[in-house]
């Protein structure tokens, strides 16, 4: 029998059966194919060590994988490629072994050139770049950085990312790590889209990089992912979802369990949880959103429970840490909160958010100057977030500083009104009756007089800036804030008290005193009660 | 990622303050305007209620009606 033409039909065979998925006849075949393979060191031996390799890897046999090459390459007379090292580190991250992936690949490259006999393959890499295929040391830079996130180096993960990226800007998996982990704030994202050099031919795919970039100039993103109006990320999901129902892309399910959450959908928000759990796709992020739905109705103990199991999962799933800092603040557990941010804060480097809440839970606690700081540090990574504006508005406030405070809330609204701006006229479809729920004389008159669109979200915003606005005795400007806040939140007692509160002050105690009693119908307070007794005595005896 | 709400001021007790502070000084440029026009016409006084609201313009307790406290009544006050 002629074993050259058996080779050929049984490395014909391996590669029919691995297209064909069937992984265990390609284990057999390539076996066979390795044992009559010259023995080492030969390059045909090499070659079908790796194949048989790949074959087992394929099959999910990764402590195999790894063993079986890891014996190769440390051979000294072995034939080896970086391929090789490559796929014996790839085994070993699969099996999340951390520390045995750099034991393999060596802290850098000059280390693995000095540990194994590395044929020096450039003809190869010629090959490659023509053939467009991703550059085998990005790929390895790659695998460090996941070792380094594993083992919690996060500086050092995002050090071989980037270098990963440097060595071959189309290791998409790099990128992807760098952005939806939020390891890099926008500006470095800016400064590595700048260095990546792209070929004229690859400059579809700067593009494309750059879409998926945050904040800033980028602010169609900013608007609908990061603090938008949910209710167009709800729509733009179902569209996909639509067409793709298991769509299990991370970023688009943590955006569709958010929206939801924040639209206050409960029923599709259980129904998806339920989904995501049946799949088994993404178990942390299917126990986010169950946390999310416990969190929306209002169920403490699970909501609890739900974000420990989710980040359980995924220790390293910031928005679960984000949402645990938020379920504690509600419950008024500060410490733990701050905890929980700080975790948040360390795993999404690139990220104001937990910045942001640190700050808000220190205004909680009223330590303003520490506030401020954080406050300060999440304005240089984005600032274009309304809610920090809020924020140190709300410091200045309580520092008397209301002309100061009034600019920030100011600020604020300016973003939001323009970002809701943007919002509808991406979506035409959405109009200001959305924001404009109220149907009543008064609303409808403060929507003609006021035709820019704020969302309810920013209700607090306006309610803040109106107590300034009072505290500097500009009364008529305050209640004209003060009426945009009741539209946006029109059941809200504390509306009618300061609306009350203002007109007393201005000696309108008809109108003083008609709004403490609506107030005073919705929540019974002791402030409301205290100025009703008082603007009903001034207004019937003259005398307080 | 979910969001946190917006830090809410609510108003609390402390800010009546603002409203005794209002009152004290409207009250001050009330007397400071009695003091300099003694005389002051019905119709200036309905004004004065207009353009300061807060000032106590009776004072009940210097009625004749009010009936005479129990040290009075004994001559003891």
């Amino acid at each position: 029998m002629d074993i050259d033409k058996l080779k050929v039909q049984l490395c014909k065979l391996v590669t029919d059966s691995l297209d064909r998925h069937s992984y265990s006849a390609s284990i057999f075949y390539c076996d066979k194919l390795l044992q009559l393979s010259t023995p080492n060191p030969s390059k045909e031996y090499s070659d079908n060590i790796y194949l048989y390799c790949d074959c087992l890897f394929r099959d999910k046999q990764y402590q195999r994988t790894s063993f079986l090459l890891q014996k190769y390459i440390e051979q000294p007379n072995s034939i080896v490629y970086k391929k090789h090292i490559y796929l014996a580190g790839r085994a070993k991250l699969e099996l999340q072994n951390w520390e045995n992936v750099l034991k393999i690949l060596g802290d850098d490259d000059q280390q693995m050139l000095q540990y194994y006999n590395i044929v020096d393959n450039q003809q190869q890499q010629q090959q490659n770049d023509t053939n467009q295929s991703i550059n085998i040391s990005s790929m390895i830079s790659l695998l460090r950085a996941k070792a380094f996130e594993g083992l919690d180096n996060l500086k050092k993960a995002k050090y071989w990312y980037i270098k990963s990226l440097k060595q071959d800007y189309k290791n998409h998996e790099s990128f992807e790590s760098l952005v939806n982990n939020h390891i890099l704030n926008y500006t470095e994202e800016l400064e590595l889209i700048s260095l990546l050099n792209f070929s004229a031919q690859d400059k579809w795919l700067e593009e494309l990089y750059s879409t998926l970039l945050k904040k800033k100039d980028n602010k169609k993103r900013f608007i609908n992912i990061d603090c938008g109006d949910q209710s167009i990320n709800q729509s733009l999901i179902n569209i996909i979802l639509k067409d793709d129902k298991y769509y299990n892309n991370k970023t688009c399910l943590m955006v569709n369990l958010s929206s939801m959450y924040e639209l206050g959908m409960k029923n599709e928000l259980h129904y998806q949880c339920h989904q995501l759990i049946d799949s088994q796709i993404q178990p942390a992020i299917a126990w986010y959103g169950i946390a999310c739905y416990y969190h929306l109705i209002q169920n403490i103990d699970m909501t609890q429970k739900a974000f420990t199991k989710s980040t359980t999962y995924d220790s390293k799933l910031g928005a679960s840490w984000l949402g645990f800092g938020h379920y504690f603040a509600n419950k008024g557990e500060h410490d733990q909160a701050m905890s929980a941010y700080r975790t948040a804060s360390r795993l999404l480097t690139g990220l104001h958010l937990p910045l942001l809440c640190i700050g808000m839970e220190l205004i909680g606690i009223h330590n303003f100057n520490l506030a401020e700081q954080y406050l300060q540090q999440a304005l240089d990574i984005c600032p274009y977030d309304p809610l920090i504006y809020n924020e140190l508005g709300v410091i200045a406030y309580k520092a008397h500083d209301f002309k100061q405070a009034i600019q920030f809330f100011l600020k604020a609204l300016d973003i939001a009104n323009f970002n809701q701006q943007q919002s509808s006229n991406n979506n035409s479809n959405s109009n200001s009756n959305i924001l404009f729920k109220s149907n009543n004389t008064s609303s409808s008159i403060i929507k003609s007089q006021f035709p820019t669109l704020f969302n309810a979200a920013y209700e607090p915003t306006l309610f803040n800036l109106a107590h300034c606005y009072r505290k500097c005795r500009q009364f008529n400007e305050a209640l004209k804030y003060y009426q945009i806040a009741h539209t946006l939140s029109p059941g809200n007692s504390s509306i009618y008290s300061a609306l009350g509160f203002t007109h007393h002050l201005q000696g309108n105690f008809d109108e003083a005193i008609d709004y403490y009693h609506q107030s005073l119908s919705i929540r019974d307070d002791n402030f409301t009660n205290t100025l009703l007794n008082k603007a009903l005595s001034l207004s019937l005896l003259k005398f307080e | 990622m979910i969001s946190r709400k917006a830090t809410r001021i609510e108003l609390n007790i402390e800010d009546i303050e603002e409203y005794e502070q209002l009152k004290r000084e409207q009250t001050q440029e009330y007397n400071q305007m009695l003091r300099m026009n003694a005389q002051t016409t019905p119709k200036e006084g309905m004004n004065i209620e207009k353009k300061l609201p807060l000032v106590n313009t009776s004072n009940p307790s210097n009625t004749n009606t009010k009936s005479p406290s129990t040290a009075q009544r004994i001559g003891f006050d």
